[in-house]
């Protein structure tokens, strides 16, 4: 092990770091926005987008992400590019972008897909008399469910969030097939030359433990606090 | 002040409610009886709604609606009129005992938060909770989650309050106390229409005694004409099985 390598290598980390949070993060508010309307959609019965939606969860989460990655990488921008240069559409050539959005889009249409499903067990873990009663004291449906739904399925759907999040983060690593340098594509850039692979994936493997740790406990504490009514603690 | 006419309710092919009328009067007490499977929690709940009534008439106070082709602001306008009782309770529990009461006062009715704390508060000391009020509903026993139900109901000034079987629910020893606060409810003048199997509270406070079987109403009357002088053999049938000869009291 050269410990100088990874001394020096610590501090360079911080922009892959922060690519790595930003798909994450980004993916996931995003992503989670989506699945909340697709749980939504399909647990409500609405006629035809229900069963589309169940075709695209079904599809997305059986696709692997790299495939649908690939697909926002390679296949769109040539696409683009076909109706560009065909049909004159004025869209702009995004074929070899680097950026962040076309990780992201993958990611949080995959996200859509697989937290819906973790909404949709939690609303469904609702007992029905919550949105009767409800009801009953003369409230709209969209009241019933942004005063008393949601707060109690968001408590539910919690600890299932958290490992939803631990994935992003892990699945971030894929985005270093699509241009971008984020901790993974970092460690590997970096140890190319050299060939110190190992120093440089142990330091990121103990990283990524380290961001798993942190996000774990951070979950708890939020299970904690919004699922107080749970454990029956008497506020004063 | 109430009236449902000809109201009829199926589930898939099973007919549940045949043409059902009844007609209850202002500040009046209606207790709805009869065997289980004969509508009458069917009956209660398309009164406010929680279950949608395939035809019939309802009249609620200046609001006549046909149950056939209702509209949403219809419905919402009943059930802003009416508060329900429910056999489990129903309580939010996500709400602490004075949340449960508040909620209501405040998204509904739009009241401030003051105000609506201080029915909230109020009410729940009339059912005997004062001392509960921040407590969520699981660290409640049943009979105290029945009185925030109550109160919740009560807090709303209703026009009616709908009681669904109210102490089904509850353990034999809680069920007194429970009864006896519904009837301080009744003792307040506010409408009610009460399905139980408690006979002597029926008895003892309801104006009105509806009896149900097989999803129609087969007699209606005050206590006395139902109790004592069923006409129908249905009815004396049922109060002879739930009755014993000796209970009953003669008016």
């Amino acid at each position: 092990m050269d410990f100088k390598f990874i001394v020096q290598m610590i501090p360079q980390m911080a922009p892959a770091l922060e690519n790595t949070f930003l798909i994450a993060v980004v993916s996931a508010v995003l992503g989670w926005i989506l699945g909340m309307v697709i749980a939504l959609i399909r647990t409500n019965r609405v006629r035809v987008l229900a069963r589309i939606l169940t075709v695209y969860v079904s599809f997305m989460r059986s696709v692997p992400l790299i495939i649908i990655m690939f697909f926002t990488y390679f296949a769109v921008p040539t696409l683009i590019a076909y109706y560009r240069v065909e049909h004159g559409l004025p869209v702009e050539n995004i074929a070899g972008n680097t950026s962040l959005v076309c990780p992201i889009a993958a990611m949080t249409l995959s996200e859509a897909a697989f937290s819906s499903e973790t909404f949709r067990s939690a609303l469904s873990a609702i007992p029905h008399d919550q949105m009767e009663a409800a009801k009953s004291v003369g409230m709209t449906g969209i009241q019933a469910y942004f005063r008393i739904i949601f707060p109690q399925a968001f408590v539910i759907a919690l600890p299932n969030m958290g490992g939803l999040f631990i994935g992003l983060i892990k699945n971030s690593s894929l985005a270093y097939y699509s241009g971008v340098v984020e901790v993974t594509g970092f460690a590997y850039t970096l140890a190319s030359p050299t060939y110190q692979f190992l120093e440089a994936f142990f330091v990121i493997a103990l990283l990524y433990e380290a961001l798993s740790f942190v996000f774990s406990r951070l979950f708890r504490i939020l299970e904690r606090a919004f699922g107080r009514y749970r454990t029956g603690i008497v506020l004063q | 002040m109430i009236k449902i006419d000809d109201l009829k309710k199926s589930f898939g092919r099973n007919q549940i409610l045949k043409g059902v009328s009844i007609e209850v009067e202002q500040g009046g007490v209606t207790v709805i009886i009869g065997p289980s499977g004969s509508g009458k929690t069917t009956l209660l709940r398309c009164i406010d709604f929680l279950e949608r009534a395939d035809s019939g008439r309802l009249t609620l106070g200046d609001i006549t609606v046909d149950l056939e082709k209702c509209h949403k602001k219809d419905i919402l306008a009943i059930r802003r009129k009416c508060a329900f009782v429910f056999q489990n309770y129903g309580l939010f529990q996500n709400k602490t005992a004075l949340e449960n009461v508040m909620e209501g006062l405040t998204v509904v009715q739009k009241k401030s938060r003051e105000e609506a704390r201080r029915i909230a508060a109020e009410t729940l000391d009339w059912v005997g909770l004062s001392d509960r009020m921040d407590y969520y509903p699981v660290n409640l026993s049943g009979g105290q989650q029945q009185r925030v139900g109550i109160a919740r109901a009560v807090a709303l000034s209703p026009d009616v309050i709908l009681f669904d079987e109210p102490t089904s629910a509850l353990d034999p020893e809680l069920v007194g106390e429970t009864l006896e606060l519904i009837k301080k409810v009744a003792n307040r003048g506010i409408t009610m229409i009460v399905v139980t199997h408690e006979m002597a509270f029926a008895q003892d406070v309801a104006n009105q005694v509806i009896f149900m079987d097989e999803g129609v109403v087969v007699e209606a009357g005050t206590p006395g004409e139902v109790f004592s002088h069923p006409k129908n053999e249905r009815t004396k049938q049922f109060l002879a099985r739930i009755i014993p000869e000796d209970t009953i009291y003669y008016i």
